[in-house]
């Protein structure tokens, strides 16, 4: 099978330009990707943060094009690509229990369904490239201008110049949308960047879960995700959005996600983060409207060397706002694991509460754990309060599962589960089992890896 | 330039090479001026050119400041405080043991007035094999507008002890502290401190726990008022076994006044039964007050127990209605909560007093 | 006494940061049959229990243990509890986010392999014993040992027992602060357990209690010896004289 055409090494101007080209997509948009193009190019790299330094950003491919169009049917996608993901273990069950399914292989929409019911409804669920040409009015207002702005950072700049794919999805005042949309995405190319943007907008007393789930297998070289994912939370609406990030343990994952919650509204966060060399994530809730609330839990677990630097951001805004952020992170085989995060309460934001939790368990001698919480309050009738732990595994727990049976790595493998449970429970079902096998996987091959002898104890 | 102070040579290049722009003092007549309160007969006390020349003293106090363990300035701020000290105080403490073969603790208690356009001075606490030392300095301003800074270094060889509480009391003098404790094994050094101050205040504490067994403490009573701004950065650095460190910060903030606060806690590998907590609240009296804090950690062996926890709060309604069913009319009310939110802390009287004014002026 | 059904202690030593504090132990365990350990508080009674488990803190510096004729001695903890051996401890950690069901579910699979029964059926089962035994059913699905009380933990220690049935189950002061009514439930799961022939070796301070259960045989610890050994009748002694009356055949 031929690969796809990929695009240059590197990013120049007509790279930018190609990729919107070969989009067809409208002037504006354009407009937009040179702009951002622009300011990346006299944007100096981040100051703070993990070693970016192995990110050879000359070197990577910044968009490939799928040799074939979107299919409406699973039947009709191509054996390689139908392969990979039967490999990813998409649920069998998928058919009956989503509403509906984007996949994507590399930078280009491949696999495209939406339940009949959903669009009578006015619910849209389209390919990010295809929105923007099928409902510009709606993409264009919302596009990178109120929720992620391009000059946020260097890499929302290398974002918008070249984003390809991803996700648009619309539910209009008043619709809940019961089953969890979800997609699928991967990297399955040697040094290729992925910069898939989702853009969801939940209108007035709306509700929707998203699901994002990605994987992708090991290569030698850096590869690059700068994602980006906006959302927007109308009055009264509902808005759950569950990622399990599981990249290659070569890839910087840089993703930019935002959420913009008006009066009453409701977002949740929840996040597994494994995988990938270097990460930095930091979902943030802007809570605008009055009693709006967000709550973010994330799972971060790292292993084998990997950098995590992941957190999460709340700015409180309206009055009588509330936010709340867990995190759980597992530190092993020699990881960092930090929390970076930010409460910004403004004057504003009269009665607002919020509260911040982040545990961390450190397996082993050679990983670290850090935490960077910053914590801003003005005004005298806010109440914010934060706790981070870090420690072992209790020593006692440890004999009491052993005495029960349990041999030391599985007494672990409880232990950790249990650690992990508050957050865990609230992924739909088989994504608990997914994550919990892919938490196995890490932290039992990973074992394995590391020391021979032990894993045969 | 004329050596007046009759500084040793190596004190001047210390303050060189902290600030390349560095000039010599000449405004003798706005030094810092120390009173002694109190103070044990037992415990030595030189002032810096007494040190200067005393021998032993000397030796110590420059090796001190030129040690590997003594952190570097944080910013050219500091850097030119180091540069500007023409005065001081050394303390140097010998065990002393009463008839029954206990070792006592000697106090002393000190002021420092500050007059003049700026002050910078050295505050050195030795404290031998077995001593035991607490040392309380108030800092008195008598011109408003001017700025003090002081670089205090504390160092406990094994099994001493050392607590040093400064008293802030002022509302234009600018404050800026730069507080070591160099801590040796089974040793402790506790730093208090109690500010109210209505200005700039910046006050950077760090402990290093080079000895096993070692512990340090920094604990901070804080009242940033009108339009004060406060920087408060501690550090605990564990660098030995079974260390344990502790920061603990209560801050109340009205005017339009606001606290900048980070924490850190640091481990390093090879630390083993190492025990770290911080601890750090923070009270919102009015709708401009502020406060940024960062409680940070920074784990790396996995045998260590560290926790830090936050909270920034105001006065609940429910607490002053809950006081007033029992009587008690609303200003003492207020005033009760922000007693209570610095409880177990035991605040000066001239700090209570503070307090007071302070939700008087906001009524 | 048959060989080839006991558990058998031979010149058991225990020792605690280096220092031996239980001294060359000799007991011999039969299946289907009551031992009361009794003692002053330090006599070395949890000591020697926690030593014949592995607990990290002590260490079996001498001796053997003999489980049906094959040695065990220098097994881990797990595989002690794979031979079909319980310990009910006196300090009780948590386990955050796992229930008890689930813990259960899955030690039974460390214990006898995978099984066909669901964790649904399995818990549908648990729930039936429970109620069986009178113990709080609530227990199964919280999360264990977590904001439950001293005496609800001890139940929670039945209802593993109930579900992994071990063959020799050591119980360390499982009746403390257990009230008249637990102790009455608590005497009948022993009775249970030993009618299923389970060898139970029970620590208690509870002298009342230990004589209601009528133990085939009662071994008094001093100092880290055992220095009497008997049946009921010495139980009666031992309420009426206390430990001091006995002591007369220390470290024999």
């Amino acid at each position: 099978m031929d690969r796809p055409h990929e695009h240059n090494i590197g990013l120049v101007e007509d790279t930018v330009r190609q990729i919107s080209s070969s989009k067809g997509e409208p002037e504006w948009m354009l407009e937009l990707r040179l702009r951002a193009f622009a300011l990346w190019q006299e944007t100096e790299m981040p100051k703070w943060g993990p070693d970016l330094s192995g990110l050879d950003l000359a070197n990577i491919s910044y968009y490939s094009e799928p040799l074939h169009g979107a299919s409406e049917d699973w039947g009709e996608v191509p054996d390689e690509i139908r392969d990979t993901f039967v490999a990813l273990g998409i649920p069998k069950a998928e058919r009956e229990y989503l509403g509906g399914v984007g996949a994507q292989f590399d930078s280009g929409a491949v696999y495209h369904r939406l339940k009949a019911s959903l669009e009578a409804k006015g619910v849209i669920f389209e390919d990010m490239d295809v929105a923007v040409k099928k409902y510009p009015d709606i993409v264009r207002k919302h596009f990178m201008t109120s929720c992620v702005r391009i000059e946020e950072h260097k890499f929302s700049m290398l974002h918008a110049a070249c984003w390809s794919g991803g996700t648009f999805i619309y539910v209009p005042n008043g619709v809940a949308v019961e089953l969890p949309l979800q997609a699928y995405f991967r990297m399955n190319k040697m040094r290729s960047a992925q910069f898939e943007h989702t853009l969801i907008i939940v209108e007035e007393a709306a509700r929707l879960t998203y699901i994002e789930g990605c994987s992708a297998p090991q290569y030698v070289a850096a590869s690059l995700h700068a994602g980006c994912v906006e959302i927007f939370v109308g009055k009264s609406a509902e808005m759950r959005y569950i990622s399990i990030e599981n990249w290659s343990k070569n890839t910087y994952n840089l993703n930019t996600k935002k959420s913009i919650v008006a009066e009453d509204g409701n977002m949740m966060w929840v996040s597994g983060n494994m995988g990938a060399k270097v990460s930095m994530l930091y979902p943030s809730s802007i809570l605008l409207g009055d009693r709006s609330h967000s709550e973010s839990l994330s799972i971060v677990v790292g292993g084998d060397g990997q950098v995590q630097d992941v957190g999460a951001k709340a700015i409180l805004l309206g009055a009588d706002t509330s936010a709340s952020i867990i995190s759980r992170s597992i530190a092993s085989g020699g990881s960092v694991v930090g929390y970076r995060g930010l409460v910004d309460v403004h004057g504003s934001a009269r009665h607002a509460l919020a509260h911040v939790v982040c545990d961390t368990l450190l397996l082993d001698g050679e990983s670290r754990s850090y935490a960077f919480p910053v914590t801003r309050v003005c005004g005298s009738t806010s109440s914010v309060s934060h706790e981070a732990r870090v420690g072992r595994v209790n020593d006692d727990a440890l004999f009491y599962l052993k005495h029960l049976g349990f041999s030391e790595r599985e007494a672990m493998r409880v232990l950790i589960g249990g650690f992990l449970h508050p957050i865990i429970k609230e992924l739909p079902l088989e994504y608990a089992v997914e994550f919990n096998r892919l938490i196995d996987i890490e932290f039992l091959e990973g074992e394995s890896r590391r020391s021979p002898h032990k894993a045969l104890s | 330039m004329e050596n007046i102070l009759r500084e040793p040579s190596w004190f001047i290049a210390w303050k060189k090479s902290m600030d390349k722009t560095y000039v010599p003092n000449t405004d003798v007549a706005h030094l810092p001026e120390y009173r002694i309160e109190q103070i044990d007969k037992e415990l030595e006390l030189y002032t810096l050119k007494e040190a200067f020349e005393t021998e032993g003293i000397r030796e110590l106090v420059e090796g001190l400041l030129s040690s590997a363990l003594l952190p570097n300035p944080v910013d050219e701020a500091a850097a030119h405080a180091r540069s500007s000290i023409s005065s001081g105080l050394v303390f140097y403490a010998q065990p002393k043991i009463d008839d029954t073969g206990i070792a006592i603790e000697q106090h002393a208690v000190i002021e420092t007035t500050v007059s003049g356009h700026m002050g910078a001075d050295l505050l050195i606490i030795i404290a031998k094999t077995g001593a035991h030392v607490r040392v309380v300095d108030k800092v008195i301003e008598r011109d408003r507008g001017a700025r003090f800074s002081r670089l205090c270094v504390v160092l406990t060889e094994e099994g001493s002890s050392v607590e040093l509480a400064n008293v802030v009391d002022v509302k234009g003098l600018s404050v800026d502290f730069q507080r070591y404790g160099l801590v040796g094994a089974m040793a402790q050094v506790r730093f208090l401190d109690e500010v109210a101050s209505s200005s700039d205040c910046r006050i950077e504490t760090a402990s290093m726990l080079i000895g096993d067994g070692s512990r340090s403490v920094i604990d901070h009573a804080l009242l940033a008022d009108a339009t004060g701004r406060f920087t408060i950065a501690d550090r605990i650095d564990v660098r030995s076994k079974e260390a344990e460190g502790n920061i603990s910060v209560a801050g109340a903030i009205a005017g339009s006044a606001h606290i900048t606060y980070s924490g850190h806690t640091a481990t390093k590998e090879g630390d083993i039964a190492v025990s770290a907590r911080e601890s750090a609240r923070f009270l919102l009296l009015n709708d401009s007050a502020g406060v940024e804090a960062t409680p940070a950690i920074d784990v790396l062996d996995r045998h260590t127990n560290v926790a830090h926890e936050l909270s920034i709060t105001h006065i609940k309604d429910e607490e002053l209605f809950y006081a007033q069913t029992k009587g008690i009319p609303l200003p003492e009310a207020r005033l009760l909560a922000l007693e209570g939110f610095f409880s177990p802390r035991n605040l000066s009287k001239g700090f209570l007093g503070r307090l007071h004014k302070c939700l008087k002026a906001y009524e | 006494m048959n060989e080839a059904a006991s558990l058998r202690l031979l010149g058991v030593t225990i020792a605690v940061a280096g220092k031996a504090v239980v001294h060359d132990i000799d007991i011999e365990f039969a299946k289907g049959e009551l031992t009361v350990l009794l003692g002053a508080n330090g006599s070395g009674k949890s000591t020697l229990l926690n030593g014949l488990f592995g607990h990290p803190d002590y260490a079996l510096t001498s001796g053997e243990i003999v489980l049906d004729g094959e040695d065990i001695t220098s097994l881990k903890t797990e595989e002690k509890a794979r031979k079909g051996l319980f310990l009910s401890m006196q300090q009780l950690p948590e386990i955050p986010g796992v229930t008890l069901t689930n813990l259960l579910y899955r030690a039974r699979i460390e214990l006898f392999g995978k099984d066909t029964e669901t964790p649904v059926e399995f818990h549908q089962r648990m729930v039936v014993l429970a109620e069986q035994f009178e113990l709080k059913k609530e227990l199964l699905l919280g999360e264990v040992n977590r904001g439950i009380s001293g005496g609800e933990r001890k139940q929670s220690e039945l209802l593993q027992i109930l579900a992994l049935s071990p063959r020799y189950v050591f119980l360390d002061e499982i009746d403390a602060g257990m009230d008249i009514d637990m102790q009455r439930k608590l005497r009948h799961i022993i009775q249970h357990l030993l009618g299923r022939g389970v060898g139970i070796i029970l620590i208690s301070h509870h002298i009342g209690a230990v004589k209601d259960l009528a133990p085939h045989r009662v071994l008094v610890m001093e100092s880290g010896h055992i220095v009497e050994r008997g049946d009921l009748s010495l139980v009666h002694e031992i309420e009426k004289n206390g430990f001091s009356g006995i002591s007369k055949n220390a470290y024999e």
